[in-house]
């Protein structure tokens, strides 16, 4: 029987998320062309996780169990991955499109001959042939592909756009696959780094106002600051504002900074780059302020004004103060 | 320590960006290019490196003719580039990620490189697959979503971070010669003044075929593993209610709103 394959994830001693979202899209899948799920977990000492992954309900837990798997590295990831996939041949293979997943998806595309397509927000087979769905020009436009027919392939899934399933309390079936890995690997796991220390936690906070490249320069983020202040909330930032050096690292919202839900969110002069929108959108009002009537923001704002920010800030402030 | 750093000049993500009426392409007439982000920061830390330790930084672009490539490559002489080597075909921008990185395999594969650098992805397609694809085919190992780069040239590695989620990093280190993609941020790109492109006008582009590199479009076009069936701006999942006005207008019917969610303090 035809299989898809869930290359799942898993870091510092839990699986993450997208291991699971892409489980219900994998299932979706599977009901139309009549395949069955299963993942396949790689590490080293991980029976719990492997157990864990098991109760939410697919076919078969592969646990490629290897000590020199205990860390992600590219090698490890490629070399058991590829004798795996060989002898497995699913017709999809899975992958979160993740720090990890973008790291060794492609490497695996190539060893195995098999086509690859990244970042997908939606994907189907039609008469054997997969069609995806992607985001590009900055979640600005849609693009719906074909892949080439082939009998195998790996698609990359973005996090955060699949719900993960609920538990089914029935235990699928775990299979341990021991796999020789030998050579030496050209790339080593050193260690984690950690966090800063930070001077506030962002993701506590009812109220966050939050700039963007809108915000120009770094003087400019004192109107900001301000408001934060007259509103009762807290500053935070989109990459660009981190990156530029003019706000700390602990500040960012988004994919590599923090996920935020607070009450309010304040969006200035953020276009909504895909990466940022995944740490926000689940706020409960969030309002968008941006020149750009086309900024991928607005998709998601609750309320929107299309106006330069310089200019109704300060009146905000001013008639908040009131 | 000998740096290739691969380029693309993508659409200057600040303009409005619309689709041709065949859905199968953006509307390209009247776009500005520029060099990709998160290229110019793979650019600056491949100069930061020759500065530290000398040799050379080559830069190399796969590029169809109306992104302006040659604009982009004059800055990046001006910023201190030793070479540009520019693929000009105007077929090069029917080719997906995977024929891309063919293509550069087939540029890259007979240069002289400690390291090769690449963005993490680019603004316009998105895929982050180029860099990792490219140094598969090479066989030189990678590393993705670089934070900061330590070389150590006499042991033959260098230990890099690498970006993963929630603020987290992981220190790694990698044999060299190896290829990094590139994250924003690693570093402060410089800016190249008018005064250096204009001195870098004089400075040659190493320009060529398809044919250079013993290929034609028949053969790249059927590397491609996608193909576009439409493009369309997304639909609004939200429903975004917008205040308009004057600015004084607009700030006190978002007071007014805020006070009726209840999300103002008074």
């Amino acid at each position: 029987m035809t299989e898809i394959m869930v290359v799942a994830e898993h870091r510092e001693g839990e699986i993450r998320e997208i291991s699971l979202e892409m489980l219900t899209k994998a299932k979706e899948i599977a009901d139309e062309i009549n395949a069955k799920v299963s993942s396949v977990i790689l590490g080293h000492g991980i029976d719990h996780l492997v157990e864990e992954l098991a109760s939410y309900g697919q076919d078969r837990v592969y646990y490629l169990r290897n000590e020199k798997l205990e860390n992600y590295t590219i090698d490890g990831y490629k070399s058991a991955l590829t004798s795996f996939l060989e002898d497995r041949k699913p017709v999809l293979t899975m992958i979160g499109h993740t720090a990890m997943g973008l790291d060794f998806a492609p490497a695996l595309a190539v060893s195995l001959d098999t086509p690859l397509v990244t970042d997908c927000i939606d994907l189907k087979f039609t008469n054997g042939q997969l069609q995806v769905t992607r985001q590009v020009y900055g979640g600005k436009i849609n693009v719906e592909l074909n892949v080439q027919k082939h009998g195998s392939y790996i698609a990359t899934i973005r996090p955060t756009v699949f719900k993960p399933p609920e538990k089914t309390g029935l235990k699928g079936e775990i299979e341990e696959v021991t796999l020789k890995i030998e050579g030496e690997f050209r790339t080593k796991f050193k260690g984690f780094i950690k966090p800063e220390i930070e001077d506030i936690d962002i993701s506590q906070a009812d109220v966050i106002v939050s700039v963007g490249r809108g915000i120009g320069e770094k003087e400019n983020i004192k109107i900001a600051e301000e408001l934060a202040k007259v509103i009762g909330g807290v500053l935070a930032a989109s990459r660009p504002v981190v990156d530029n050096g003019w706000l700390p690292k602990t500040r960012q919202v988004g994919q590599s900074g923090k996920t935020v839900k607070p009450k309010l969110y304040l969006a200035l002069g953020i276009s909504g780059a895909t990466q940022h929108l995944m740490g926000m959108k689940d706020s409960e009002l969030i309002v968008a302020v941006n020149k750009d009537p086309n900024a991928p923001i607005f998709d998601i704002a609750d309320i929107g004004i299309v106006a330069d920010l310089f200019e109704v800030v300060p009146v905000f402030i001013e008639q908040l103060r009131k | 320590m000998d740096v290739v750093v691969c380029v693309k000049p993508v659409p200057l993500s600040e303009q409005e960006i619309t689709v041709r009426e065949d859905g199968m392409d953006i509307k390209r007439e009247d776009l500005k290019y520029e060099i990709n982000e998160w290229d110019n920061y793979a650019l600056e830390e491949a100069l930061l490196l020759k500065e530290k330790y000398g040799g050379k930084v080559t830069v190399v672009t796969v590029s169809s003719e109306q992104r302006n490539p040659e604009f982009m490559i004059r800055e990046c002489y001006a910023k201190g580039v030793d070479e540009a080597i520019m693929v000009l075909d105007d077929v090069l921008d029917e080719l997906d990620a995977f024929a891309v990185s063919r293509v550069l395999y087939h540029v890259v594969k007979d240069l002289k490189f400690d390291l090769i650098f690449t963005g993490v992805q680019a603004f316009d397609d998105n895929y982050a697959s180029t860099g990792a694809t490219l140094a598969s085919l090479l066989g030189v190992p990678h590393a993705s979503i670089i934070t900061k780069i330590e070389v150590s040239p006499g042991e033959g590695v260098a230990r890099v971070n690498r970006e993963l989620e929630g603020g987290l990093e992981e220190e790694v280190e990698v044999k060299l010669p190896a290829l990094f993609t590139i994250q924003t941020g690693i570093n402060q790109p410089r800016y190249a003044s008018l005064l250096k492109i204009r001195m870098a006008m004089k400075k040659e582009i190493k320009k060529i075929g398809l044919e250079d590199l013993g290929l034609n479009r028949e053969t790249i076009l059927g590397w491609r593993r996608t193909f576009i069936r439409r493009m369309y701006i997304p639909k609004v999942k939200k429903e975004t209610l917008y205040i308009k006005g004057a600015p004084e207008q607009m700030a006190s019917k978002l007071v007014e709103l805020l006070r009726d969610k209840g999300v103002l303090r008074r």
